[in-house]
């Protein structure tokens, strides 16, 4: 009976254990067993004693070189210093791990990336660009609410989806708001929207089959304040689908 | 990374964001699944992106080597600020509230070893034997690095809570501590200087390919990019290698892996 050589015995051993082959053999030969279980014992040993709650020190790695760590792209010259450097630091080794798990993750590689639509010839003349800059820019940033991510996509979605409307506007630091405005959801025949502070309160809610609504003199805003909206749309009998909160500020005059 | 360059710099920073806000978005949720957090970890890190008018991205494009991923980059950005925006938000982690918050295969974990004061290798055996009968031994020696990590190191090795900590609970999920034997501090320190010392004793890249392959848990194949090697099968030679290496200077030592 021939032993596994030691790469698929720790392969077994501290791995997945997946190897049918090895796991047979090793099911009836007692040394294997021993060998397995020693290096079970010093794995976990080390594995236990172990600890990435360390602060970070001035010889930690940038984020450009822990992922050229994970890339696998750091240069000869500087692989000794690096190697030596995370052999000795918890905190960094564990962002090589958690970059690495993130870079290989299929919700996060598949994530990536959103086609940015736009004409190029409208970046070569200033006008165009600024209109392109516009409509970016009103798309920029979603926010998210219940941790599901949507695309923002700049044509009209397929009728037979339920798409929720985006909001355009306004967003970031405005002088006044005298109005908001989103963009359509297919099928939609009403429109709920609401502007409320950040821990909650609701300030004012309105209804239209417009995408667009008007914000009444009486409502109060205050300069300096944030405050967060978003619109529900009504695409089918009370069913609604809300855009993603949407975060302005009234400019300190 | 040629919106750097562009007269339009806010113009250009939406583009960005709106190119890569999912996979940003992605690599948060890997992180936290609160709903406000990853919000408040997103403004975070589009904060540390625009910083000083673009200054990593413009260091990132300055430096970015051939073959290098943007995207990499950008999860290590996104990982680093999260953690941050976490220890802000939480401060250290409490070994009662971690334990509180701890998955079902690390909850047993803690319960196995810490409470029943079991070994490791008994404990993923018995592990196996009852609730996760199909459990890797790599799975179990991530989440048990996990649980170490999560009660933050308090306690001395292989015998948690000799020393009895208030704000550890004395029981989970209705287990009653088991009043094993206690190891003396003094002795138990004694035995991490002797595994510090043995780990040091390896060559870094064989002391790092440990680390990386075992403790921290990495997939052979990028832990061999990650160190600098031909390939998984130099990680498993070398880890092979590096572990009796350990062993027989921990023997040595007068120490038995099982004792630790």
């Amino acid at each position: 009976m021939t032993c596994p050589a030691p790469e698929p015995l720790v392969a077994f051993a501290l791995g997945d254990g997946s190897d049918g082959r090895v796991a047979r053999h090793v099911a009836t030969c007692e040394r294997c067993q021993g060998d397995v279980t020693e290096l079970r014992e010093v794995a976990a040993t080390l594995a236990a004693s172990d600890s990435a709650d360390a602060a970070p020190t001035a010889a930690c790695l940038d984020e450009l070189t822990i992922a050229d760590v994970v890339d696998g792209v750091l240069p000869d010259a500087r692989r000794h210093e690096v190697n030596t450097h995370l052999a000795h630091c918890a905190r960094c080794r564990s962002a090589v791990r958690a970059t690495a798990a993130l870079a290989r993750d299929p919700e996060v590689v598949g994530a990536r990336p959103v086609p940015v639509r736009h004409d190029r010839r409208a970046w070569a003349v200033g006008a165009a660009a600024a209109a392109a800059a516009i409509v970016i820019a009103a798309v920029g940033v979603q926010m998210r609410e219940g941790g599901r991510a949507r695309d923002a996509v700049l044509r009209e979605p397929a009728i037979t989806s339920t798409v929720a409307p985006l909001a355009l506007a306004p967003r970031g630091d405005v002088t006044s708001v005298p109005r908001i405005l989103w963009s359509r959801a297919p099928g939609a025949d009403e429109y709920r929207a609401r502007i409320q502070t950040p821990d909650g309160s609701i300030v004012w809610e309105g209804r239209t089959a417009d995408t667009s609504i008007a914000i009444p003199r009486t409502v109060r805003l205050v300069a300096g304040q944030s405050y967060v909206w978003r619109v529900e749309a009504e695409t089918q009998w009370q069913r609604w689908v809300a855009s993603d909160f949407t975060t302005f500020r009234i400019a300190p005059p | 990374m040629a919106f750097l360059t562009a007269g339009d710099r806010d113009a250009a920073w939406d583009a960005l964001i709106t190119h890569y806000r999912r996979l940003i978005f992605a690599a948060i949720r890997r992180t936290t699944s609160d709903a406000d957090h990853v919000m408040d970890v997103f403004a975070a890190v589009c904060e540390t992106l625009r910083a000083d008018d673009c200054r990593r991205l413009r260091d990132y494009a300055a430096r970015a080597r051939p073959g290098s991923k943007f995207s990499t980059w950008l999860c290590a950005v996104v990982h680093n600020r999260a953690i941050d925006c976490l220890r802000e938000r939480e401060g250290r982690p409490r070994p009662s509230a971690a334990a509180g918050r701890m998955p079902p295969l690390q909850r047993h974990i803690y319960e196995r070893v810490f409470l029943q004061q079991r070994s490791h290798v008994e404990a993923y055996e018995l592990l196996r034997s009852d609730t996760f009968p199909t459990l890797a031994f790599g799975s179990f020696l991530a989440a048990l690095r996990d649980v170490y990590r999560a009660v933050g190191r308090e306690t001395p090795l292989a015998t948690p809570f000799a020393t009895r900590d208030e704000s550890i609970p004395e029981t989970l999920s209705g287990l009653e501590p088991h009043a094993g034997p206690s190891l003396d501090p003094s002795v138990a320190a004694e035995r991490e200087a002797v595994l510090t010392e043995a780990m040091a004793s390896l060559p870094v890249d064989d002391r790092l390919a440990v680390q990386l392959y075992v403790v921290e848990g990495m997939p052979a194949t990028d832990v061999a990019r990650a160190v600098g090697l031909s390939g998984a099968k130099a990680v498993y030679n070398r880890v092979y290698r590096a572990l009796a290496a350990l062993r027989e200077r921990l023997q040595r030592a007068g120490v038995g892996a099982g004792d630790l």
